[in-house]
């Protein structure tokens, strides 16, 4: 009667459920995100402005791209993000996840502390740091720095200060994020090897280096790749804490998202929105890529 | 020089005492073995050595030096781990190297003390490869590797071999008395294997539930157990222990077993303390209840009948699981013609290795 599962080899049978429980998210997949990937490219070779008709126009969007200083202006915020972002919020969650392991008193009560930001939203925060910043009497940091008699900063007014000021509450954000796979990735070492390097008169200095860090190598891997990721994309900090949202003053702290919102959704102008949409999909791509190249070879 | 002084050492976690008062004197070059059943602190001793635990009280010297607060890496230790704990991202030189670097020997120096180790250990060809390359044995080879390029004075070594299969465990244990008397240091080496201890070891302790039991080299501690515990836990297959009764006939002490045997006990130092009707437990090794050809070589009075339950035949030799009134002991016999299942055979004591334990201080009385 169950002749016909007998036909079947384990290994077949085995792959039948496998394929049978990935079939729901193929699908979802296919139709949520790859449909609409590639018909973003065919937009984007498109004049689209939600009103009319859209007329094909070959590569015109990506020519005016090209000449487009506001755009090569935001790509070079987006980057500013990216190379600022990943290595100092990942260098601060170490060091916080290194001494916080040490821990044991309160160790889960400081670990959720450093959790919070994470689960608050981003909207909420951007919003509580944009105060920080205001000038005095409003702002912390400047009744701060007034208070031990130092000059008032215009951070948020400044044409070079607003990216940093910015950027901050973004790192701070993901910082319990990160610093939790630290943690995990720190107590995943065995503590025998800790040990043997005690007995071995091996130094703090080389147990980190020879031990702590090259083993930490995969958690470093995906967590440069997540925050690489986020902070190509970085939006919400953005918007909200600049003037009228708009990644002022003089565009100096808007990313490509943002461009691609405005472009998109105040001008209507789809087919041009579609097209940088395309590039930061690229960018996203290569240096996930590479990333992943660069850190998981030997 | 490196003896070893462990003086009233006591290890307490928490409300948990788990070593107790701890005596043991390791001379220079011994080869010294910590044996015992899980769990009765021996790694928790070798750890105390090493400096990886504090000592709550006691005092423990190496050299003459109180080391009780000294730094692991001051202590001038080499320790094996049970795992190895070999640093999966270095080759095996650098493996090897590691403590070299710690202490900052000049480049040349670590790669000739490499080269040495490598040498001494047979790991030349596999310097440049990485642990998870090399096969179990090679693997407890460059910890060992590891231990002997910083030339300390005294080696540690938790449950080594306990991860290779039995073949390779008794290759390495010779490979282990082969380095020791190469490099000639002092060696404490955990185990819970008892064979692993009789074959290593100058002098064996056998610990359980944080007291020593018993110290002494493999033969005394096999032919004089000092308890009950020790001569349960040393030997394989384990001593018959027998509930007994010791009966005067004739002014002389004989011993009364179940299923209706009466044999005498043999006079030596203390039969003569042994008083009408006390109780004891008998002890007697397989190898001393035998049957067959080798009852020949046995007085007429130390032998009696058993019935036989199963027979194990090991090649060499087989064991006999004998039944005497309700209780069941193993014995051994070297013929070719074996007692079948149910036969009631005549069976012998060899009772010149005849040890009788006080059953509730269970220490040796005989
Ligand atoms: N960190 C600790 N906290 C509390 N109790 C501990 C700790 N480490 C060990 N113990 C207890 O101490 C006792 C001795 O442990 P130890 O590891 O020394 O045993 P062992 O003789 O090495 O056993 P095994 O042969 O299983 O390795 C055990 O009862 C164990 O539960
Ligand atoms: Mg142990």
């Amino acid at each position: 009667m169950f002749a016909w599962r007998d036909r079947l080899t384990v290994g077949q049978k085995l792959a039948i459920w496998a394929w049978g429980f990935l079939a729901v998210p193929v699908v979802f997949y296919c139709v949520i995100r790859f449909y609409p990937t590639f018909e973003s490219f065919a937009i984007s070779l498109t004049d689209w402005d939600v009103l009319s008709d859209p007329n094909f126009i070959w590569f015109e969007n990506y020519v005016r791209l090209w000449n487009d200083p506001v755009f090569w202006q935001v790509l070079g915020n987006t980057f500013m993000y990216l190379l600022l972002g990943t290595p100092i919020s990942l260098l601060i969650a170490f060091v916080v996840a290194y001494y916080l392991d040490q821990v044991r008193f309160m160790h889960g009560f400081m670990r959720a502390l450093y959790f919070l930001p994470f689960l608050t939203t981003a909207v909420a925060m951007a919003w509580v740091w944009r105060w920080f910043y205001q000038p005095v009497p409003i702002g912390t940091f400047n009744n701060i720095l007034a208070t031990l008699g130092f000059a008032q900063q215009p951070f948020l007014r400044s044409t070079t200060q607003a990216l940093p000021a910015i950027l901050a509450p973004a790192i701070w954000a993901g910082l319990g994020f990160q610093i939790v796979i630290f943690l995990a990735g720190l107590r995943a070492i065995p503590s025998s090897y800790y040990e043997a390097a005690r007995i071995d008169g091996a130094g703090k200095w080389q147990i980190l280096t020879e031990i702590t860090i090259p083993l930490l190598r995969p958690t470093v891997v995906f967590l440069v790749v997540i925050s690489s990721i986020g902070f190509l994309r970085i939006f919400d900090q953005v918007f909200n804490m600049t003037p009228q949202g708009d990644g002022g003053p003089l565009n100096s702290t808007k990313p490509i998202v943002l461009y691609i919102y405005e472009t998109g959704f105040d001008a209507f102008n789809m087919g041009y929105a579609t097209a940088q949409t395309v590039i930061l999909f690229l960018i996203l791509l290569i240096i996930t890529l590479i990333q992943l190249r660069l850190l998981r070879g030997r | 020089m490196a003896q070893v002084s462990i003086r009233n050492v006591v290890k307490r976690y928490g409300s948990v005492q788990v070593v107790h008062g701890l005596d043991l004197e390791v001379q220079h070059n011994e080869f010294v073995v910590l044996v015992g059943p899980s769990g009765c602190g021996k790694s928790t001793m070798l750890r105390m050595i090493a400096g990886l635990e504090d000592i709550t009280s006691g005092e423990i010297r190496i050299g003459d030096r109180v080391v009780n607060n000294v730094e692991p890496k001051h202590r001038n230790i080499a320790m094996v781990f049970q795992n190895y704990a070999l640093y999966p991202h270095m080759t095996v030189a650098r493996n090897i190297a590691f403590g070299l670097r710690a202490a900052k020997l000049p480049k040349a120096e670590q790669e000739q003390r490499v080269r040495e180790a490598a040498r001494i250990l047979g790991l030349e060809e596999l310097l440049e490869r990485r642990p998870a390359e090399l096969s179990g044995g090679q693997r407890q080879r460059v910890a060992m590797g590891r231990a002997i390029v910083r030339d300390p004075q005294v080696f540690l070594f938790d449950e080594p071999l306990s991860n290779l299969d039995a073949k390779l465990r008794s290759s390495m244990r010779v490979e282990i008395k082969k380095l020791h008397q190469k490099v000639q240091t002092t060696v404490i080496y955990v185990t819970h294997d008892q064979v692993e201890a009789m074959t290593l070891a100058d002098r064996i302790v056998i610990m359980r539930d944080g007291v020593i039991q018993q110290i002494g080299t493999p033969l005394e501690v096999f032919r004089q157990p000092a308890n009950l515990f020790v001569a349960g836990f040393i030997g394989s297959p384990e001593m018959n222990l027998i509930e007994a009764t010791i009966r005067h006939k004739d002014g002389q002490p004989r011993l009364e077993m179940p299923g209706g045997i009466d044999v005498p006990v043999p006079p030596r130092n203390g039969s003569g303390a042994l008083a009408d009707g006390r109780r004891v437990t008998a002890g007697l090794r397989p190898e001393h209840v035998v049957a067959g050809e080798a009852l020949a070589a046995l007085p007429e009075d130390w032998r009696a009948r058993a019935t036989v339950g199963v027979v194990e035949p090991l090649g060499s030799e087989s064991l006999l699981m004998l039944d005497i009134g309700d209780r069941e002991i193993t014995g051994k016999a070297v013929d070719s013609n074996l007692p079948a299942p149910g036969d009631r055979a005549a069976i012998g004591f060899n009772l010149a290795h005849l040890h009788l334990f006080d059953p509730e201080s269970e220490q040796a009385i005989y």
